[in-house]
């Protein structure tokens, strides 16, 4: 990566980290409201990280589409190139994606360890109780989805307006329905407080693979519309 | 700091409309550029091209030979000032700066910071609080600071009043001074901004009709007055851009190199010949093309 790609991800990641520390205390607020006060069992079993996993999915799908209609000419405004911006944004998002997941999985191991009687009945993931690597891999890999698929719905609507951009929505769905239906196959519905078993290793790894290979091919659909993308002029 | 900027055969369309036809330029030795044209003549897709906010369908558009569109090393040493709307936009100037400090190598905050004064912004308020003048003040201040060696405005002067144009026009002059460097300013307003142009481009319908030094340009217009016959005889053979009729007398604009057997001729006639200005010439030579 270039200097000036290193900046524009730098720059990004703080400025979309001031929306995360928003998003990360209010949804961190309502898990412990809702786990304290509502005695719900299926809320009750549900983890911190899954539980802000599932919002943090639509918060990247956001970010992302943000990122070409608000960034891209930003910077290119200021002399930088898309392909600059493209791999800073990028980096962003890899960063975005690791601090929310990864700040979660540490606090809900503190939760996990402190052992509150309020969470006694929680568990991690439907990838078992104790799969803190695989749970934060997985929910790491579908958050990153989410953002590219943003990312490219953004980057549809900005470069080719309505017809493209429903184009790009189309595609964003079928990226996220195999994402999910990949996932599924080896992390069945959750049912929160059932699955507490390991699922066989290969094929975690497989859909890890899987996973990479679609973000892989997103990544590039996402580059092949940045790099020639006109920018707007009111 | 001398950039030659090149556009050559250059071709531009959207979908099926061709923006640009064959554009062929050059662009050097840091001069005040006048770019002028009519409503969708492709002025703006022009300047897009040079910033490199767009790519040519067809065609070459370089700087000191290397292609401007991605080109790192182009894109930072070009500023483009078009009016944006900031109406949903939160952030302050000072925020900007910063922006502009870190992206931009050249820089110059304190006289950012001294023509935001000169100009009467407030540095700590959001954008969309600004008035249509200020948010267009404001840019014209992040053009100027950023002292580029390429310095683009596209009608930058929109919803300012007459005294802030001004402001705008003279730090333009005092900055070429400072800096020299290549300013292109695309206008409407041809006779308050004649002036400040080394060289004006003109173009019509997608195409660059001309590109001249301004004086040569005025040379080139004039105007031959007088009885009608008289009139109509000395011009025969000339391009006439227009002709005016009150009572017996004629009045007939001209566009070409007056030779010196025709100022004679039309001088034994005791014709008037008088000069035009540059708004005359425009529109009269966008009225059928050249």
């Amino acid at each position: 990566m270039n200097e000036m790609g290193k900046k524009v991800a730098a720059d990004l990641y703080l400025v979309q980290m001031k929306w995360v520390a928003w998003y990360l205390s209010i949804v961190y607020v309502m898990y412990f409201a809702i786990v304290w006060f509502i005695n719900e069992p299926d809320i009750r079993s549900m983890s911190l990280l899954t539980f802000t996993f599932q919002t943090s999915t639509i918060f990247m799908l956001v970010c992302g589409i943000l990122s070409s209609s608000v960034f891209l000419p930003l910077y290119v405004n200021h002399g930088v190139t898309r392909k600059s911006y493209f791999q800073g944004a990028l980096v962003s998002a890899i960063g975005l994606a690791s601090t929310i997941i990864g700040l979660t999985t540490i606090l809900t191991w503190i939760v996990h360890v402190l052992k509150i009687d309020a969470f006694k009945e929680v568990v991690l993931s439907s990838l078992g109780v104790n799969s803190w690597i695989m749970t934060s891999i997985a929910y790491f890999l579908v958050v990153m989805m989410y953002s590219l698929v943003g990312w490219l719905i953004g980057l549809g609507f900005y470069r080719y307006g309505g017809i493209g951009g429903f184009v790009t929505i189309i595609a964003g769905l079928v990226i996220v329905s195999l994402n999910d239906l990949l996932w599924s196959f080896n992390t069945p519905k959750p049912l929160m407080g059932l699955l507490t078993y390991d699922f066989p290793v290969p094929n975690i790894v497989v859909a890890i693979v899987a996973s990479f290979a679609i973000a892989a091919i997103t990544v590039i659909a996402v580059y092949k519309v940045v790099k020639d993308t006109p920018i707007k002029i009111a | 700091m001398t950039k030659k900027v090149e556009a050559k055969n250059v071709h531009v369309s959207y979908k099926d409309f061709q923006a640009l036809h064959d554009i062929d330029l050059v662009l050097e030795n840091e001069k005040i550029y006048g770019l002028i044209g009519r409503n969708g003549a492709g002025k703006t897709s022009l300047l897009s091209l040079l910033a490199g906010y767009r790519k040519a369908t067809s065609g070459e558009v370089k700087m000191d030979g290397e292609a401007i569109f991605e080109n790192e090393k182009a894109m930072s040493q070009i500023t483009f000032v078009y009016q944006t709307d900031y109406k949903d936009n939160h952030d302050t100037i000072r925020k900007y700066f910063d922006l502009a400090e870190r992206y931009r190598p050249t820089f110059d905050r304190t006289y950012a910071e001294q023509l935001a004064k000169v100009f009467q912004l407030p540095l700590n308020k959001p954008l969309k609080t600004l008035s249509a003048g200020k948010q267009s003040a404001f840019q014209v201040t992040f053009g100027l600071a950023n002292r580029t060696p390429i310095t683009i405005f596209d009608e930058a002067y929109q919803g300012m009043d007459a005294p802030t144009r001004e402001i705008f026009y003279n730090e333009i002059l005092e900055e070429q001074a400072r800096y020299p460097r290549t300013f292109i300013l695309s206008t409407h307003l041809i006779s308050e901004m004649e002036y400040l142009f080394d060289e004006v481009l003109v173009i019509h319908q997608g195409r660059l009709i001309l590109q001249e030094e301004v004086d040569t340009l005025l040379e080139r217009g004039y105007s031959v007055t007088g009885p009608t016959h008289d009139v109509l005889e000395a011009v025969t053979g000339l391009h006439v851009l227009n002709e005016e009729q009150l009572g017996g007398t004629k009045s007939v604009m001209l566009y070409g190199e007056l030779t010196k057997e025709k100022e004679d001729e039309i001088k034994r006639k005791e014709l008037d010949i008088g000069t035009i200005s540059l708004h005359d010439l425009f529109i009269h030579l966008t009225k059928e093309g050249l």
